[in-house]
């Protein structure tokens, strides 16, 4: 019995470890900060654990996660009475499903993300990590940098444009190293 | 899709869109979302890049160890002490170099290039065939094979199968078998000896007419054209059913044999010695072995003294404590001896060969080859254990150079060639020949040995490659830039992604950055001319285990 938990154990690590960031993105169409999806994270993920003896279907984990992360969110935003849900619950279950058939096309975009992250110049590329960076006020950032708050969103926006499209291009053109 | 509709779905990523804003803001967000699949992309694609930008920063932050409790909240919901600790090490291992992965996942994640394996269900595993002569050339099964259901076929010689249950069948040639799962099959033709082990009882031989059940016994069933069939129990017991009395089954006892005779059972004198056994086949195999290891060892004088052969690596003759492997081409003697990294001394093809053992992340096989070829032929003997990367490293170049050759099996199984033409961005595509590509493996070949070549005519540009003798897949490189090789490895990637002056050129965080290649090696061959089909089927054919 010892030895089944045991593996039962690194089934559930190695599965959540691997789809983590799957479902934080997720989480990340339905939420409005990255607080808020690392309040709701551990909760998916305790949830998960609970209930993953009745996951039979290992390769069902994702979209099962996701699932668990849209219940999640509801009882979040409940529980905090911070705002009603802006997006309908037929919009959130097609995002749902979406984003576990796309596992392929996020971890595409994930590679790709880095290589056009290279391609930025330095300044854009420390500035917009700079953004992302836990505890740094977007106020600090934009005093730092001596524009306006207002601009440095702007431009924090057209940096992301810009990799979206850069990744675009990459996954189209197909990695052939 | 429209400017608005994108900037409507940043302003909700970005919290700018929330609850408060006016109910027709909500509803067109909605409507947009719900029926525009493009927007759904969008969307997604945006959280993606703003989940992966912070887990980059956060990588980058001083403060990340406390910044957000990546993993430790699993801990509260864990109960026993045995799972703490796996868990801890796991995570551990996830945490230990961040620098080079800001979480586990991304290692995980299967790359984009994977493609699923077909497979067929597997019934049993070819143990070995001794002086054996398959009735279609098209249909042979090397030993080691794992077979799936369906015919075996051979005209002479001695098949040595193990059933997945445990049971095992030896069966003498001219014979026609029919392998129906992994604890039954029928005997067309031929004579077959069954031993069963306790767990494989029930296993089940039929034949033309005559069906035979195990109940924990070792028994010999011969189908021949000339007379009906025959069954011989050696031990224990065997339950015999007609096809006219099948309600009815027949309990045969140890040292007793029965003759189906029309439709009656007849009484015959049993007969072992006629049977095919286990210590004559012993005896025999240890005679076609020899047979078959000279043979080799003729091949392999021949490719030795081929003036082409750029580099030959057989992997004998050498001591358990040697860390080099000498060249036995007869043209570049004394030079190009490779060194060994990691890998181990272990058995090759046949008891008595020897051969590399490549299992951890840094094993490799280093030799250097200097110049410039038109023309290429590389070959090799491999076990494939596993395909853990997104590209398995057959042989690759130790840098990135113009005119080196990648050689790969996908983590989906395909053989792959490239060739760099142009280093100043070899991220770009559009600087590299191919990739083309060839069938290369499926989840039965692991644990098998095969043999693998694949030739590049610079000249015309073909690349053709193939596996166990067959053309399995071929394309042209659009630019006719020479081969080098310079610094090459086999089994790894010394380049792992980097430039020469050490810049990640994959990316960190990329699943196709690490290479190594989980089996065995027992020969490696390469030549500065094109094989043609004929060598190569005949090599695999004197070769194949």
């Amino acid at each position: 019995m010892a030895d089944e938990s045991h593996i039962t154990d690194e089934s559930f690590v190695r599965l959540l470890s691997t789809y983590e960031p799957v479902i934080r993105s997720f989480l990340r169409t339905l939420l409005p900060s990255f607080e808020d999806v690392d309040q709701v994270m551990p909760e998916v993920a305790l949830v998960a654990w609970r209930k993953f003896d009745q996951l039979h279907d290992h390769e069902a984990f994702p979209r099962w996660a996701c699932v668990i992360a849209r219940y999640e969110v509801m009882t979040y935003r409940r529980n905090k009475a911070r705002d009603r849900i802006v997006l309908d619950p037929d919009v959130v279950a097609k995002l749902a499903d979406e984003a576990a058939d796309d596992l392929s096309l996020h971890s595409q975009q994930m590679n790709a993300l880095e290589h056009c992250l290279k391609k930025l110049p330095k300044d854009r590329r420390e500035l917009i990590l700079a953004c992302y960076t836990p505890k740094k006020s977007m106020r600090d950032i934009a005093l730092e940098a001596n524009r306006s708050e207002n601009s440095l969103y702007q431009l924090l926006r057209r940096i992301r444009l810009e990799l979206q499209d850069c990744i675009e291009k990459t996954i189209s053109k197909e990695s052939t190293l | 899709m429209k400017q608005e509709d994108k900037k409507r779905l940043l302003d909700y990523l970005d919290g700018k869109l929330n609850a408060d804003a006016p109910v027709a803001e909500i509803d067109a967000l909605n409507e947009l979302l719900r029926h525009s699949p493009q927007a759904r992309d969008f969307l997604r694609t945006h959280a993606n890049i703003d989940t992966q930008l912070r887990e980059i920063a956060i990588s980058r932050s001083p403060e990340k160890i406390t910044t957000r409790p990546t993993h430790s909240w699993f801990f509260p919901a864990i109960t026993s002490l045995a799972a703490c600790v796996s868990l801890w090490l796991v995570l551990q291992l996830g945490k230990k170099d961040d620098t080079i992965s800001p979480t586990l996942s991304q290692q995980a994640i299967d790359g984009p290039i994977s493609t699923l394996m077909e497979t067929a269900t597997p019934v049993a595993v070819l143990k070995s065939a001794t002086d054996v002569q398959w009735s279609d050339p098209l249909e042979i099964h090397p030993t080691g094979s794992t077979l799936t259901a369906g015919w075996i076929r051979i005209a002479q010689g001695t098949l040595q199968i193990e059933f997945l249950s445990g049971a095992r069948l030896l069966v003498n040639g001219p014979a026609e078998l029919r392998l129906d799962s992994d604890n039954s099959a029928y005997l067309a033709t031929g004579k077959a000896s069954a031993y069963v082990p306790e767990p494989a009882h029930g296993f089940v031989l039929d034949s033309p007419g005559l069906n035979v059940k195990d109940l924990g016994t070792s028994f010999g069933l011969e189908v021949s054209a000339d007379k009906g069939p025959e069954v011989h129990c050696f031990d224990g017991s065997v339950e015999l059913s007609t096809n006219q009395n099948q309600s009815k089954p027949l309990l045969l006892p140890a040292s007793k044999a029965l003759q189906l005779n029309g439709n009656t059972l007849q009484e015959v004198p049993v007969r072992p010695a006629d049977f095919p056994n286990g210590k004559e086949l012993s005896k025999r195999a240890s005679i076609d072995l020899k047979r078959r290891l000279q043979d080799w060892k003729n091949v392999n004088d021949s490719l030795a003294r081929d003036p082409n052969t750029l580099v030959l690596y057989t992997f004998d003759n050498a001591d358990e404590w040697s860390r080099s492997v000498r060249n036995e081409s007869v043209a570049t003697s004394g030079k190009f001896d490779a060194s060994i990294v990691g890998a181990g001394w272990t058995g090759g093809r046949w008891k008595g060969k020897s051969g590399l053992e490549f299992r951890s992340r840094g094993d490799r096989l280093r030799f250097t080859i200097p110049g410039e070829h038109q023309h290429i032929s590389m070959s090799a003997w491999i076990r494939v254990d596993s395909l853990p990367n997104d590209y398995n490293s057959l042989m690759l170049p130790t840098h990135y150079q113009t005119g080196s050759l990648h050689w790969n099996i996908e983590r989906g199984g395909e053989m792959r060639l490239t060739q760099l033409c142009d280093t100043t961005d070899p991220v770009n595509p559009d600087n590299w020949n191919g990739p083309v590509s060839g069938k290369g493996f499926n989840g039965l070949d692991f644990g098998r040995w095969l043999y693998i070549v694949t030739t590049y005519n610079c000249a015309t540009g073909e690349v053709i490659h193939y596996r166990d003798g067959i053309n399995v897949g071929n394309g042209t490189f659009a630019k006719s830039i020479p081969i080098a090789f310079g610094e090459m490895e086999f089994g790894n990637w010394g380049a792992d992604g980097k430039s020469q002056d050490n810049q990640w050129i994959l990316g960190q965080y990329t699943n196709q950055r690490v290479r190594n290649f989980v089996g065995r090696l027992d020969h490696l061959a390469i030549f500065s001319r094109v094989l043609s089909a004929e060598e190569i089927s005949l090599t695999y054919q004197i070769g194949s285990p």
